[in-house]
């Protein structure tokens, strides 16, 4: 079992409040990623959980046992480095045994033992007697990745573990951790700024914002409802359109698809409220239903995604991404039309932009034709 | 090697000076005061010893004298250690090092260059002439002289020469080298050896030993190298032409210009008329030539004749013990050192240092097989001076402004104008 | 124009490498060179017969055997030392955060500044009131450390990146077993460089053991090779440049060596295949 509880977490570094209060629970066996930008403290958040930095206030529970004092290599916990951290004057088997011989206590039979068997499990047996510098990036990142392993830990973290790795790499290998770490049986605990290395690792993806956990959730749960409108822009590629609402007098709402009627008492009228659509929400052409919302604007770029391309229309000042199958071919500067259906409209409001549902529950209406032009 | 030695006396006051700062916190009652020679009769040996440091050229005579002094005084112990090194600078530095932390030495050997050196720092016990011992040839005593007081005893000594290659000289039509008396006589051989050979005929190194060479050059014409109130001597009619010798030399094509090693090479393969060096190399040239070279020493000419006495180079014996009685035993001990025995040791066959003791050179040249070469440095027994004798503080900044001087000339600059500017030069350095 | 321009690197480093070389062939054409004839005149290039006997004459006169092993006791004396001191400090200014590391780091660059012959006769002075004169631990002592060492090793220590300590850290590795597995292994090049600096200085060193050594039983080589030296009457050119040939060809021959361990330590045993 190796569940990790983080209560109340704060870090400063001088005057940058890197993490402010985090509270999170991770269970045993599960994948969760971190996701957030550079210096929204995912990465002091590892740090933390791994011993290598201490909390300004806060516990850090494994199995519900507080972890302070206790140091990083008394953990019940194995760290994969952004960028690996593989000694380059050791080859794989010194590697993976240095920390298994200091930090456990094997003898050095017992350590090398336990290495070749990791080593087999991954299928890195050849590369044991080779050093860094002689190995490509995915073999570099295979023996990190048996160096973390080889202490079967219960919990696994790990920083970056796709930067400075090639597309087609990083795309196989990241399946490849995911599954390793969950033969192991032991929970992983990834951090990232990358929302498809989330996505398709994790789980649970914890999403972080200014040192803070904005929303946690499954990879469809921070999809379909993202709980503001960062953290609808982090997830998904294409990224969703989030377009403004200007808030007009009686109620109305400006947006490039028209004037909205907002039902009374909503707070959606207020300034400073965001409309998020996918793009794979916008079709082109006319609609079929009367309450769909509909504009018109100029194909400034058209790329090609395998069977979608992503068409980057201009309406008027304001570009909106849309999906479309590889089929429909619009042309470069011409005018289009396109539409949408309100119940795919996410809307934002609030100093926080959260998430206050889709236009269609709230009662959004296009109010006046006239206005789409 | 001994343009090295004087170069860095600067340096070595420099060292004196902060050692002797070390030295007064440390130790403040000894000073740097040597003390005057007590009645050695007075002095009990069995509880008295010397403690000496000299260059390894020295060894084989200090090593006899330390046996007869061991038999004239029983019980005195003599503490001879030889440097390693036989660089008159690295022995002065190692010297100096001791004395600053209270390992001074009683009696030293320094190059004759550096009188100035201890007579100005350490203030050592004048030597007294009469002690000195029979046949030792007492005009030398000159040459370790700073005003009218003796501070050192020469021991192995050498002084500028001529040598001249007397086939060369023969085949231009010059019978007779030691005719050549003064500067004219000398180029006008040296234009006629050119003429036949069609190569430079003279060498006067201005490199090496700049401060030496210079003033050989000057005493010789009979002008003096250091005026009587310390100042630059020879910015006068006669020293300037006398110094024109190397730019006239220069001008008409005569000079090889190069080092002293590089020229004796050159006057060892038969091929240079003319080259200037010092009586202790003799020994070398005479090993090193082959048998058929047919060359002589002659006496350095003069502007107008050999006039003045030669300065004099190579090393001397001074005391600068802080014990009236350790003094008075190494007074001795110079004695026993420069002995008609001593003085084979440290002269003979070998080296070809003038004798300092004439009895030695009686019996070397009774020998059989005397190179006549060798004969020339072992007789030699005119007057010498001290070497230098500008004050002691300024003599690495002085010696590049000679080399500075003798180079502009080898390059034909006229003595008219390249001596009045070392003049001035030294001069201003010297305060003067 | 381009193609014009390796031709010209080759010759200009060719001329180079005869430049370089040659002061090292001159020596040993002196030292073969007759020991009875003139050393001086007229040496050929390359020598028409080759005699041997400077060597040994050297070897006996100048007492080089007992140089050559004081030599190497004393200089590697001092590069152990200086190992011991300079990498604990290295390491500690590199990697630790502490009260003072800012004013110890300005106070060895500041030794930096300051030239060894100023310091030198206070150091002597010192070193003969702890009645360490004209011994070897004189020779040795006051090199123990290193400022220029601990600069260097300093700048290479700071360059190891900060996720390899940490690994070291979660591999449980102390502050002492990870200086000696993690980053002293990482230094080597480092090391390496400083250690051939250290013993071509002290062995080559002159002035300071010409001060604190007196007795021959301590001599070191390059004090012997003054011994050929006479200004009075002359060098004995071939038995110094044999000397001299005898002296430092240890030193070249570490030389070449520590080359060769360079070239595999950087290019990696292991090719990938």
């Amino acid at each position: 079992m190796a569940s990790i509880t983080l209560e109340n977490i704060s870090k400063r570094f001088g005057h940058v409040t890197a993490l402010d209060g985090v509270n999170l629970d991770i269970r045993h066996a599960e994948s969760l990623a971190i996701l957030g930008p550079s210096g929204s403290g995912k990465s002091s958040l590892l740090r933390i959980i791994a011993g290598l930095e201490a909390p300004d206030t806060g516990r850090v529970l494994l199995d519900g046992k507080d972890q302070k004092d206790v140091p990083p290599h008394q953990r019940d916990i194995s760290i994969v480095f952004q960028n690996f951290a593989l000694y380059p004057h050791l080859t794989s088997m010194g590697n993976i045994t240095l920390g298994l011989r200091h930090g456990l206590g094997l003898s050095r039979k017992d350590a090398e033992q336990r290495a070749r068997e990791t080593a087999a499990r991954m299928r890195v047996e050849d590369l044991l007697d080779r050093r860094p510098k002689a190995m490509s990036g995915g073999q570099r990142q295979r023996i990190a990745l048996a160096r973390a392993l080889a202490r079967h830990a219960g919990v696994v973290l790990l920083d970056e573990p796709m930067s400075g790795l090639d597309a087609q790499l990083h795309i196989s290998l990241r399946a490849e951790i995911h599954q390793l770490i969950s033969q192991e049986g032991a929970t992983g605990v990834t951090v990232t700024h990358d929302q498809q290395d989330a996505m398709s690792m994790a789980d649970r993806i914890a999403v972080m914002d200014s040192g803070r956990i904005v929303q946690l959730g499954t990879p469809d749960e921070l999809y379909d409802a993202p709980a503001s409108a960062f953290v609808a822009g982090f997830i998904g590629g294409p990224p969703m359109n989030l377009v403004p609402a200007e808030a007009l007098d009686a109620g109305k709402l400006g947006t490039v698809f028209g004037r909205l009627q907002a039902p009374a008492g909503l707070g959606a009228a207020e300034s400073g409220t965001v409309m998020g659509v996918r793009p794979e929400d916008v079709h082109l052409g006319r609609p079929g239903r009367s309450d769909a919302w509909t504009a018109a604007g100029n194909v400034i770029l058209v790329e090609p995604n395998g069977p979608l391309r992503t068409v980057h229309v201009d309406l008027g000042g304001t570009v909106v991404l849309l999906s479309c199958r590889s089929e429909d071919r619009p042309v470069l500067n011409s005018t289009v039309e396109l539409w949408l259906l309100p119940e795919r409209v996410h809307v934002f409001t609030g100093p926080g932009r959260l998430r206050a549902g889709f236009a269609a529950q709230l009662g959004l209406a296009a109010a006046a034709l006239e206005g789409a032009v | 090697m001994r343009t090295k030695a004087i170069a860095s006396a600067a340096i070595m006051t420099a060292v004196a000076l902060s050692l002797s700062a070390c030295g007064s916190s440390a130790d403040s009652a000894s000073g740097n005061q040597a003390a005057a020679a007590a009645a050695i009769d007075k002095c009990t040996p069995a509880e008295s010893s010397i403690k000496m440091t000299y260059a390894p050229q020295g060894t084989p005579a200090v090593e006899h004298a330390k046996k007869v002094m061991e038999q004239k005084f029983p019980g005195l112990k003599i503490d001879a250690v030889a440097s390693q090194s036989s660089n008159y600078s690295d022995l002065t530095k190692q010297i100096v090092a001791d004395s600053a932390v209270g390992k001074r030495p009683d009696l030293i050997m320094t190059g004759l260059g550096q009188l100035r050196f201890w007579t100005d720092t350490f203030n050592p016990a004048p030597i007294d002439p009469a002690t000195l011992p029979e046949g030792y040839q007492k005009q030398f005593l000159a040459a370790g002289k700073a005003g009218d007081q003796s501070y050192l005893a020469p021991f192995q000594i050498s002084t500028p020469v001529m040598l001249v290659n007397k086939k060369l000289l023969a085949e231009a039509g010059i019978t007779d080298p030691a005719s050549i008396k003064d500067f004219g006589q000398l180029v006008e051989a040296a234009k006629k050896v050119t003429e036949k050979t069609g190569k430079p005929s003279v060498n006067i190194a201005s490199d090496d030993l700049p401060d030496w060479f210079s003033q050989a050059l000057v005493q010789s014409s009979g002008e003096k190298f250091v005026a009587d109130d310390g100042s630059f001597g020879f910015d006068t009619a006669k020293g300037r032409e006398a110094m024109d010798l190397i730019s006239t030399l220069a001008k008409e094509k005569l000079a090889l210009n190069v080092k002293m090693d590089d020229g004796e090479a050159q006057f060892v393969a038969g091929n240079l008329a003319f080259q200037m060096a010092t009586t202790s190399r003799i020994a070398r040239v005479v090993k090193n030539a082959p048998a058929d070279l047919d060359w002589t020493p002659i006496d350095l000419p003069g502007l107008n004749g050999p006039e003045g006495a030669l300065p004099a180079g190579g090393n001397g014996w001074v005391v600068i013990s802080e014990d009236p009685c350790k003094a008075a035993f190494s007074q001795a001990m110079i004695t026993e050192m420069l002995t008609k025995d001593a003085s084979l040791l440290s002269s003979g066959k070998d080296y070809s240092y003038i004798p300092v003791n004439r009895l030695a050179t009686d019996e070397l040249l009774k020998g059989d097989n005397i190179a006549p070469q060798m004969r020339y440095a072992w007789t030699y027994d005119k007057p010498l001076t001290a070497w230098g004798g500008f004050a002691g503080a300024q003599t690495a900044p002085i010696i590049d402004t000679l080399r500075t001087m003798l180079q502009q000339m080898g390059t034909g600059k006229s003595a008219d104008d390249a001596v009045p500017a070392a003049a001035k030069t030294i001069n201003a350095l010297l305060g003067k | 124009m381009i193609r014009l321009y390796k031709p010209l690197g080759l010759v200009l480093g060719a001329v180079a490498v005869i430049l370089s070389l040659f002061p090292f062939y001159w020596m040993l054409r002196t030292a073969v060179a007759p020991a009875d004839g003139n050393a001086l005149t007229g040496l050929s290039l390359i020598p028409a017969e080759l005699d041997l006997s400077n060597f040994a004459r050297a070897w006996d006169h100048a007492n080089l055997g007992s140089a050559m092993l004081n030599g190497i006791t004393v200089t590697l004396g001092i590069l152990l030392l200086q190992l011991l001191t300079c990498i604990p400090a290295a390491y500690a200014l590199a990697r630790f955060r502490f009260r003072g590391a800012g004013v110890l780091l300005g106070l060895v660059l500041a030794c930096l500044l300051i030239p060894s012959q100023a310091t030198l006769i206070p150091t002597f002075v010192g070193l003969n009131l702890l009645g360490l004169g004209d011994t070897r631990i004189g020779l040795v002592l006051p090199f123990v450390t290193s400022a220029i060492g601990i600069f260097m090793l300093r700048q290479q220590m700071l360059s190891i990146p900060d996720a390899i300590m940490e690994a070291a850290r979660t591999d449980g590795l102390g502050p002492l077993r990870t200086l000696v597995s993690v980053v002293v292994p990482m230094s080597a090049p480092s090391i390496a460089a400083f250690s051939m600096l250290s013993i071509f200085t002290h062995w080559n060193d002159y002035l300071w053991p010409l001060l604190v050594a007196r007795s021959p039983e301590i001599m070191t080589p390059p004090l012997t090779l003054a011994i050929f030296q006479n200004a009075d009457t002359g060098f004995d050119y071939p038995a110094l440049s044999a000397a001299a040939a005898i002296v430092t060809a240890p030193v070249i021959i570490l030389f070449l060596l520590a080359q060769r361990h360079f070239v595999r330590g950087m290019a990696g045993p292991e090719v990938a295949g």
